[in-house]
C-alpha cells in the first residue's frame, strides 16, 4: 500500500517536470517552481562518523505559549553548543490541542518518527510500545549509575511501562488541584472549600457577590471531569476505566457537578469558552476557583498568583473518594525511537541528548519555568511561586495520586463524557445516563 | 466580456432616471451595509494599535497614541511571519499547479472533440458534490503513508484536487468563447498542440487563468479545515491555523487578537483593491462554487 | 481531429486526472469503504458490516447537527441570499457609485472566515467583548450572546455577513445582462419603481437565483470555521461538518467519521435535487 501510494505520487511529481520541460525553454516555469523542495523534515539516515554532522528532530510540547518553552530551548542550545558537529530541529505542537495524540500516533507509526520523543506515559503510549517503535531504555539507564541516580525513584518508578521497563525519562511531573484564590474568599469572609459542603456555601456566597466561584469550560471539560469523578469513585474505581462493569459512584461525580452547577458555579459562558478562556478569568481575577494544573500556574497574572493556593478537590459525600485524591504524576517523559537506536551514529548523539536534557541541572530550569516537579532527586528548584509549593504539599499528603481518567478510556469514550457535561448540568440528563451512553461507547470500542 | 460590456452599455443609457426620494433611501442603505464592512475594518485595525484593556473599555476611541507591542508579540510570541511565509508558499503552490494542470485539461475539453468528453463533463459536475469532509480521512492516511503529511505538499495536493473542477469547468467555460480559426490558422503555421496552447489560447485566456488563480488562493489561504488537519505543526503552519490558535490561547488579548486579524485582513485588502475587477469578472464567468 | 491528437488528449488530460483520482475520487470511494468498519487508527479496522449506519440513525447528536445546519441554512438562504438580492437591485437602479458599492460588498468574501469568526469573538464574548462593554456602559446587565437560545443565530451573523458580497455580485451582473429594451417597453407600459423590480427584474434572473440558492445551501454545508471558533459546537450551534470532524479527528473513530462524511455528501445531493424541484420553473431566455 505504501510503496503503491509512493509511487503515485512520484508519479504526479515527474509529470509536473516533464509538463514543464515540455513548455521548453518558453516563460513556462510553473511547474519547476511548484516542484521546489519545501522544508521536510530531514530524514537523512545515512550512517556517519562521529565527528560528521548529525541532524535530530525532537518532538515535544515545549512550543507556543508552554512556559518552559524557553527553558527547552536553551536546554537544547547548550547542547549543540558543545557537541557542534550536531544539528537539532525543535519541533513542537501544543498537548492542549485536540490533535496532539494523532499527530504523535501517525508520526510514529509512519516512519516518521523523532529521534526523540516528549509524550505522555501510560496508555497513551501504549499503542507505539507495543508496535516497538520505541525502545526501552533500562539497559542505557543501569549502563550510567550517576546518570540513574540522579532521577527521584518515584519519578522512575512512575515512568515504569505496565510490561515492568522503561520506555520513558521523565523529565518534570505535574499535579492538578483546585486553584484557589484566597484573597477573594478572605475578602467576602468565604471559608475555603475542604470539603464538600464548604464548596457548596463557597459557590453559594460567591455567586451572590457576583464573582465567578469555578471557572470551566463544558466542552475542554477535562479537568471537570477528572475530579469530579475521581472525588466520586476514589482512586480504585476511576484508574479501572469503563472497561468492567460500571460503578454508580461516577454517575455521583457528574450528579454533583450539576448540584455545583445550579449552585451558580460555573461561568455564564462556561459552554463555549475553552480551557485558556476559563484560565483567563481565573487569572483575571472574575473567578475565585478553578481546576488547572501546576503548568498553569506560571502563567496566571503575578496578583492572582501571589494569592493562589491548591487544594484537593473535595470528596463528594455517599461516593468513595477521600478528598485527599489527586490527579498528578510524571505523565510525560522522553522516548527514543527504535530506528534512531538502531542507527549506530544516532544512537550515541541522541542518548547524550537525552542524559543533557534530563540532567538534574535542565531538570532544574524546566521545573523553575513549569511549575513542575522535578524528577531529579535532590533538585529545589528556585524562585516557586507558593501556589506551586502548596502544590507539592497537597501531592505530599495525598491519599493517592492518579493519572487522569482521559487515559484510562478510548478518546471516544472521553468525548462522549465531555460532550454529556452540559446536558447533565442542564438536566436534561442524569449522570447515571451520561455514564451509560458513555459505557456503550468504551464496549463497541473492543 | 464582451456580453458584459455590452451589458454595461445599457446600464449607461438608463442612468437618466431623476434623483428621487427612492434613490435617497437606496443611498442610505447602501451606504448603511458599506458601513458594516468598512467600519469593522477600520475598527479592527483601529484595535490593533491599543493595549488590551483599552480595547475592552474604549474601543471606539481612535488611537491617537498607537502602541505597537502588538506588532512585536504577534510577530515575536506567535511567529505570524512565518505563518504568512507558509500559507504564501502552499496557497501559491496550489494555485500554480491548479492553474497549470487545470489549463490543459481545460484546453482539452473545450477544443477538442472526442469520445467521452460529456461523461468527462458529468464527472466534473459531480465531484462538486464532494465536499473536503467525504475524502479528509483517506488522504490524512494516504499523506501519513507517503510521509507528506505536516510538509508543504501535503497542504498543496489535497488542495489541487480540491479547486481542479472549479478552475476546469471556468477555464474551458472561456476557451470554448476563443474562436476556432485562430488556431487554425496557427496550426498551419506549424504550431504542434502544445505551442498552440502556450502561445495562443494562454494569453487570450489570461483573464480567465486571472479569477480562476484569485480564487483558488482564496479558497486555500482561508481553508482552516484541511489545515487543521493537514499541517497542524509549528513548522509548517499557515496564517488561518495560528489565527483560530490564538481565541484559546491569547483569548484575553484582545489588542493581539485584533492584530492578528488585521496582519491577515490588510493585505488581503490591499492586493484585492487592486485586482476586484479581474474577480468580478472571474465571477461573472463561472460561479460554480459557494 | 488533427493528427496525433489523441497523444496530446491523454498528456493533457492525465496530469489534473491523476491528481483528482488520487486525492479527490479514491478517498471519496475509501470513505465508502471505511464506513462499514470499525477502526483503530489506521491501524486495525474491523469489518462490521451496517452498524456505522445504525448507529448513525440512533445518533441523537447527528440528528441535532442535522437541525442546526438546517436552521443555519434557512437564515442563509433568507437573509444571505435576501439582502444580497436586495442590495443589488438598489445598487442597479442608483445612477453613481456602482463601483464603490461592488467592491466594497464584495470585500469580507475575501477574508477568511476564521478572521472573521475572531472578529466576532472580540465582539460576542461575554466577559469582556464589544457588545456586553457597551451594554454595561449604558446601565445594562450583561448578555450572554452565545447561550443555549441564542448561539445558532449569533453564528449565524458573520456567516450570513461573510457571503453577502459574493451573491450580491452574481444577482448584479445578472442584472445588467437584462437588455434595456425590457426596461424601455416596461417603462412605457407605467411599470416603475418596486413594481419594476417585482415583475420583470427579478422574474428575469430567475435562473440566477436558482444558482444561488443551490450555492448557498451546498455553502452552509461546508461551514466549519464560525462554529469551530466561535462556540466549538457548544449550545446548540454542533453542524454536521463540526460534528464529523470531533467523531473522525478527535475521537479518531475513521470508521464512523466515514460514516457521517457519506451522510453528508447524500444529504447535499438530496437537499440540491429538491430546490431544483421546488425552483423549478420555466426559464425565461432573452
Amino acid at each position: 500500500m505504501k510503496k503503491s501510494a509512493l509511487t503515485i505520487v512520484s508519479l504526479l511529481l515527474v509529470m509536473t517536470m516533464f509538463l514543464a520541460a515540455c513548455g521548453g525553454n518558453k516563460n513556462n516555469t510553473n511547474g519547476g517552481a511548484s516542484n521546489t523542495p519545501s522544508s521536510t523534515p530531514s530524514e537523512s539516515t545515512e550512517p556517519s562518523k562521529a565527528p560528521d554532522p548529525v541532524n535530530l528532530r525532537v518532538f515535544s510540547t515545549f512550543g507556543g505559549t508552554d512556559t518552559a518553552r524557553e527553558a527547552f530551548q536553551k536546554a537544547l542550545d547548550e547542547f549543540t553548543a558543545a557537541n557542534p558537529h550536531v544539528k537539532i530541529e525543535n519541533d513542537t505542537m501544543s498537548a492542549n490541542d485536540d490533535g496532539f495524540r494523532t499527530k504523535v500516533n501517525t508520526d510514529m507509526t509512519s516512519g516518521n518518527e523523532p529521534d526523540l520523543l516528549f509524550y505522555f506515559i501510560g496508555t497513551d503510549a501504549s499503542e507505539i510500545i507495543k508496535s516497538g517503535k520505541v525502545v526501552p531504555l533500562d539497559e542505557v539507564l543501569d549502563g550510567d549509575p550517576e546518570w540513574k541516580n540522579g532521577f527521584a525513584p518515584a519519578a522512575l518508578e512512575f515512568a515504569k511501562h505496565e510490561d515492568g521497563k522503561t520506555y520513558a525519562i521523565p523529565l518534570t511531573g505535574f499535579f492538578e488541584g483546585l486553584l484557589v484564590n484566597k484573597k477573594i474568599f478572605a475578602d467576602n469572609n468565604i471559608e475555603l472549600p475542604t470539603d464538600w459542603e464548604k464548596m457548596k456555601a463557597a459557590v453559594s456566597g460567591l455567586k451572590a457577590k457576583g464573582i465567578i466561584p469555578l471557572s470551566g469550560p463544558f466542552d475542554q471539560s477535562h479537568y471537570l471531569l477528572e475530579h469530579f469523578i475521581l472525588a466520586a469513585a476514589g482512586s480504585e474505581s476511576q484508574n479501572k476505566g469503563l472497561k468492567e462493569a460500571v460503578d454508580p459512584n461516577w454517575a455521583k461525580g457528574l450528579d454533583a457537578m450539576k448540584e455545583l452547577y445550579d449552585l451558580g458555579a460555573f461561568p455564564e459562558d462556561a459552554a463555549t469558552i475553552d480551557l485558556g478562556m476559563a484560565a483567563n478569568y481565573y487569572s483575571e481575577g472574575l473567578a475565585a476557583m478553578v481546576l488547572e494544573g501546576s503548568w498553569a500556574i506560571g502563567g496566571l497574572s503575578d496578583e492572582t498568583k501571589a494569592n493562589t493556593t491548591v487544594l484537593p478537590f473535595p470528596a463528594i459525600p455517599g461516593g468513595a473518594g477521600t478528598g485527599k485524591d489527586v490527579v498528578g504524576g510524571f505523565g510525560t517523559g522522553f522516548y527514543v525511537s527504535k530506528a534512531t537506536y538502531d542507527d549506530a551514529a544516532k544512537k550515541e548523539a541522541t542518548i547524550a541528548l537525552l542524559k543533557h536534557l534530563t540532567s538534574p541541572a535542565t531538570i532544574k530550569n524546566i521545573a523553575t519555568a513549569n511549575g513542575g516537579t522535578p524528577a531529579a532527586a535532590g533538585v529545589e528548584p528556585e524562585g516557586m511561586a507558593q501556589a506551586v509549593l502548596d502544590g507539592f504539599k497537597m501531592v505530599s499528603e495525598a491519599t493517592s495520586v492518579n493519572s487522569p481518567i482521559d487515559s484510562k478510556v478510548t478518546p471516544e469514550t472521553f468525548s462522549e463524557l465531555r460532550a454529556n457535561v452540559q446536558p447533565v448540568v442542564t438536566g436534561k440528563k442524569t449522570g447515571a445516563e451520561a455514564i451509560d451512553a458513555a459505557k456503550k461507547i468504551e464496549d463497541a470500542a473492543k | 466580456m464582451q456580453q458584459l460590456a455590452r451589458g454595461e452599455q445599457k446600464v449607461y443609457k438608463r442612468k437618466k432616471i431623476n434623483f428621487s426620494v427612492g434613490q435617497l433611501i437606496s443611498y442610505l442603505v447602501l451606504f448603511a451595509w458599506s458601513l458594516s464592512t468598512i467600519y469593522a475594518m477600520f475598527w479592527i485595525v483601529n484595535n490593533s494599535f491599543k493595549v488590551s484593556r483599552d480595547v475592552m473599555n474604549s474601543s471606539f476611541k481612535i488611537a491617537f497614541d498607537p502602541v505597537m507591542v502588538n506588532y512585536t508579540n504577534a510577530f515575536d510570541r506567535i511567529n505570524i511571519g512565518k505563518g504568512y511565509l507558509n500559507s504564501l508558499i502552499m496557497s501559491g503552490g496550489t494555485v500554480l499547479l491548479v492553474l497549470l494542470f487545470g489549463g490543459l485539461a481545460a484546453y482539452v475539453l473545450s477544443r477538442f472533440n472526442f469520445r467521452g468528453r460529456k461523461a468527462l463533463f458529468s464527472i466534473l459536475y459531480a465531484s462538486l458534490l464532494i465536499p473536503a469532509f467525504a475524502t479528509v480521512v483517506p488522504v490524512y492516511e494516504l499523506l501519513i503513508k507517503t510521509q507528506l503529511v505536516n510538509t508543504y505538499f501535503g497542504l498543496m495536493f489535497p488542495q489541487t484536487a480540491g479547486n481542479l473542477t472549479f478552475a476546469i469547468l471556468v477555464l474551458a467555460g472561456y476557451m470554448s468563447t476563443i474562436p476556432k480559426e485562430l488556431e487554425e490558422a496557427a496550426f498551419i503555421d506549424g504550431c504542434n498542440r502544445f505551442t498552440l496552447f502556450t502561445k495562443i489560447l494562454l494569453p487570450i485566456s489570461r483573464p480567465a487563468f486571472a479569477s480562476a488563480a484569485i480564487f483558488v488562493f482564496l479558497w486555500s489561504y482561508n481553508d482552516l479545515f484541511s489545515a487543521l488537519i493537514f499541517v497542524n505543526k509549528e513548522a509548517v503552519r499557515p496564517i488561518v491555523l495560528l489565527l483560530s490558535e490564538i481565541s484559546s490561547q491569547y483569548g484575553t488579548d484582545f489588542g493581539l487578537m485584533a492584530t492578528a486579524v488585521s496582519l491577515t485582513v490588510v493585505p488581503v485588502l490591499i492586493v484585492y483593491l487592486f485586482i476586484s475587477k479581474y474577480i468580478e469578472k472571474g465571477l461573472t464567468e463561472g460561479a460554480v462554487k459557494g | 481531429m488533427m493528427k496525433g491528437d489523441r497523444k496530446y488528449i491523454v498528456m493533457f488530460l492525465l496530469p489534473a486526472a491523476a491528481f483528482m483520482s488520487v486525492f479527490l475520487y479514491y478517498p471519496f470511494f475509501k470513505s465508502l469503504f471505511l464506513s462499514f468498519f470499525r477502526t483503530k487508527g489506521f491501524t486495525t479496522k474491523t469489518y462490521v458490516g451496517l452498524d456505522n449506519y445504525v448507529r448513525m440513525f440512533s445518533d441523537n447528536l447527528l440528528g441535532a447537527a442535522t437541525l442546526h445546519t438546517l436552521e443555519l441554512m434557512f437564515y442563509v438562504i433568507v437573509f444571505q441570499v435576501g439582502i444580497a438580492l436586495i442590495l443589488a437591485v438598489l445598487v442597479d437602479n442608483i445612477t453613481w457609485g456602482k463601483g464603490f458599492f461592488r467592491t466594497v460588498f464584495f470585500f469580507p468574501v475575501v477574508i477568511s472566515g476564521t478572521a472573521i469568526a475572531l472578529l466576532f469573538v472580540l465582539f460576542y464574548n461575554y466577559q469582556f467583548g464589544l457588545l456586553n462593554t457597551i451594554l454595561q456602559n449604558l446601565g445594562f446587565s450583561k448578555v450572554n450572546w452565545l447561550s443555549e437560545s441564542t448561539a445558532l443565530k449569533a453564528v449565524a451573523i458573520p456567516t450570513v455577513w461573510h457571503y453577502v458580497g459574493f451573491y450580491f455580485v452574481l444577482f448584479l451582473t445578472a442584472m445588467t445582462k437584462i437588455p434595456s429594451d425590457f426596461y424601455e417597453a416596461a417603462k412605457l407600459e407605467g411599470i416603475t419603481g418596486v413594481k419594476k423590480t417585482f415583475l420583470l427584474t427579478i422574474p428575469l434572473i430567475m435562473s440566477d437565483i436558482k444558482v444561488v440558492i443551490t450555492l448557498a445551501i451546498t455553502g452552509t454545508l461546508k461551514v466549519f470555521e464560525f462554529i469551530y471558533v466561535l462556540t466549538r459546537g457548544q449550545n446548540g450551534t454542533e453542524v454536521l461538518g463540526t460534528y464529523m470532524y470531533k467523531k473522525a479527528m478527535v475521537d479518531l473513530n475513521y470508521g464512523y467519521g466515514s460514516t457521517i462524511a457519506i451522510y453528508i455528501v447524500v444529504f447535499g445531493v438530496l437537499l440540491s435535487l429538491l430546490a431544483n424541484r421546488l425552483l423549478k420553473r420555466d426559464e425565461i431566455t432573452y
